[in-house]
């Protein structure tokens, strides 16, 4: 027990705690951005399938390869492949392999979420002259995002646990320094003690204000008729 | 209406599971149904030595391209020829070097015999045969400008090591005396710390002279790899490790290996594997 409270706030195993939380908000962060853009892709209605090809095709392999393998891809495979001419860090390519799994997955979380948007709301906007694009801006995406937060939230919290694979391609976060204090000292319950309330303590952090972000964009109680008109941008009193 | 599950019919099948997997859990004496006496050597299979080793070391331990359902080198025929004196099959079973100790301890197998060094802190954990002479060595590229005598040059580089070994520990001590650090980068398995180090992820590797030898006069990577300097001759020889507790093992293993090197076993199989000079004198 007492290896367990030496080593609870042991200095390395908090620097790696707290690389394990930027990484996860880096990552999760670019996944965002890279999945808006995969789902809108995937959702266009040009002639041409080129776009929803493509983006399929992202979904399909990132999905379809284990995290670890893409990380090891990554650090290991691509040097080879390009005869040590691109050779990334331990902590780049965490950022990296993290971000193209999570934009597989966020491409179809925000895809669904796009889709469970009334589409009376598009017809309303195209009635009303609005392009695609302001449409796509102003009205669609506003309201999406209520029907994002709570997988993203979850993607979140897998995040912060995935982060440990990174420890095999040498990325020092905290999985990786409790296994250098074990590797040495033998003490392997109470250092992975150590790790598991670490992490549980960011998970429920990020539980804690995923609801919180839940309840600011709740659909508040309203009666059938104003409720079609409760929407962001939309001014009650021109009803 | 389906009747109500009684709790004693809910229980009954967990209990039931939990029985089978108890009755599997009891501990083996080697009963050995031939006839020669084999002392209750507490053994985790009768008949079998199971080794636990971590097949990333040629050619100390590793696990051939030709065939990847074998483990091969020194350290596993000396295991077969130990196994063999006291009437027993050696079994190779690949662990994670950096937790092979847990393993030995959690009966998952009989003795380690992975290229480990007797050092003080192991020492705590298990009992030790030794068994061979240790030296470690750095490897850097042909063109690298790194020269060093040890770890003594190595400050201010990048050095790509195995976890749990007494290189990183030689590592960290060095660190301690270095102005600009070394960045020390542990892997799980030994060929992924080379990898990496062959990959540009890190100026240096350093591993077993065994090892280094190897992979130095390994055709793959002729003209491209040589030794940084000469080697640091260890204090602690590799041992096989032991239980605490396996007091009958260690005796009969003991006197196996006085056996095999007085024959000759010990010396043939040591200069089959290019590890000559390491033997125990």
């Amino acid at each position: 027990m007492s290896t367990f409270w030496q080593y609870l706030f042991y200095q390395p195993i908090l620097v790696g705690a707290w690389l394990t939380l930027v990484l996860s908000v880096i990552a999760q962060g670019l996944g965002i951005i890279i999945g808006l853009f995969l789902a809108l892709m995937r959702l266009s209605r040009t002639p041409f399938p080129a776009l929803r090809w493509l983006s399929g095709l992202y979904v399909w392999f990132f999905r379809g390869i284990p995290l670890l393998v893409t990380l090891l891809f990554v650090y290991d495979g691509i040097p080879q492949a390009t005869n040590q001419a691109i050779v990334l860090g331990s902590v780049t390519s965490a950022i990296i392999a993290l971000s193209l799994n999570e934009g597989a997955y966020m491409a179809e979380i925000i895809r669904a979420g796009i889709m469970s948007v009334n589409p009376g709301q598009v017809d309303a906007a195209k009635a009303l002259g609005m392009t695609y694009a302001l449409t796509t801006r102003r009205v669609v995406i506003p309201q999406a995002i209520r029907f994002i937060i709570p997988p993203t939230g979850n993607e979140f919290i897998s995040m912060l646990k995935n982060t440990s694979l990174a420890a095999v391609i040498a990325t020092p976060e905290l999985l990786y320094h409790t296994q250098l204090v074990y590797d040495a000292n033998f003490e392997y319950f109470p250092l992975l003690t150590v790790a598991a309330v670490w992490y549980l303590l960011m998970t429920t952090i990020a539980t804690y204000f995923q609801g919180k972000l839940e309840q600011r964009t709740e659909y508040r109680q309203l009666t059938a008729r104003r409720r079609r008109f409760n929407v962001p941008g939309f001014r009650a009193t021109h009803v | 209406m389906r009747a109500n599950l009684s709790p004693f019919t809910l229980l009954s099948v967990p209990a039931l599971i939990l029985a089978v997997a108890l009755a599997g859990c009891g501990s083996n004496n080697s009963s050995n149904k031939s006839g020669t006496s084999t002392k209750n050597l507490g053994l985790k299979s009768a008949g079998v030595l199971s080794v636990c080793t971590d097949a990333t070391y040629p050619p100390m331990e590793y696990v051939p391209p030709s065939n990847p359902n074998t483990i091969v080198g020194a350290d596993a025929d000396l295991a077969k020829a130990l196994a063999k004196q006291i009437h027993l099959r050696a079994n190779m079973i690949n662990t994670s070097f950096d937790s092979i100790i847990p393993a030995l301890q959690a009966k998952r197998c009989d003795i380690i015999m992975s290229s480990m060094s007797n050092t003080p802190a192991r020492e705590k954990q298990v009992n030790f045969i030794n068994y061979m002479v240790a030296e470690e060595a750095v490897i850097v590229k042909t063109r690298s400008s790194i020269h060093s005598n040890g770890y003594a040059g190595l400050c201010g580089t990048t050095v790509a090591v195995e976890k749990a070994t007494t290189e990183l520990d030689g590592l960290n001590q060095q660190n301690k005396s270095c102005s600009k650090k070394i960045n020390i980068l542990p892997y799980t398995a030994d060929t992924d710390a080379f990898q990496a180090f062959y990959n540009g992820h890190a100026d240096a590797y350093t591993g077993d002279l065994p090892v280094v030898l190897h992979y130095i006069s390994d055709p793959q990577y002729k003209g491209k790899l040589r030794k940084a300097g000469n080697p640091v001759k260890l204090n602690e020889p590799y041992a096989i490790a032991l239980r605490k507790s396996s007091g009958n093992l260690k005796s009969a293993l003991t006197t196996a290996l006085k056996t095999i090197e007085n024959n000759g076993t010990y010396k043939k199989i040591l200069n089959k594997w290019g590890v000559g000079t390491a033997s125990l004198k």
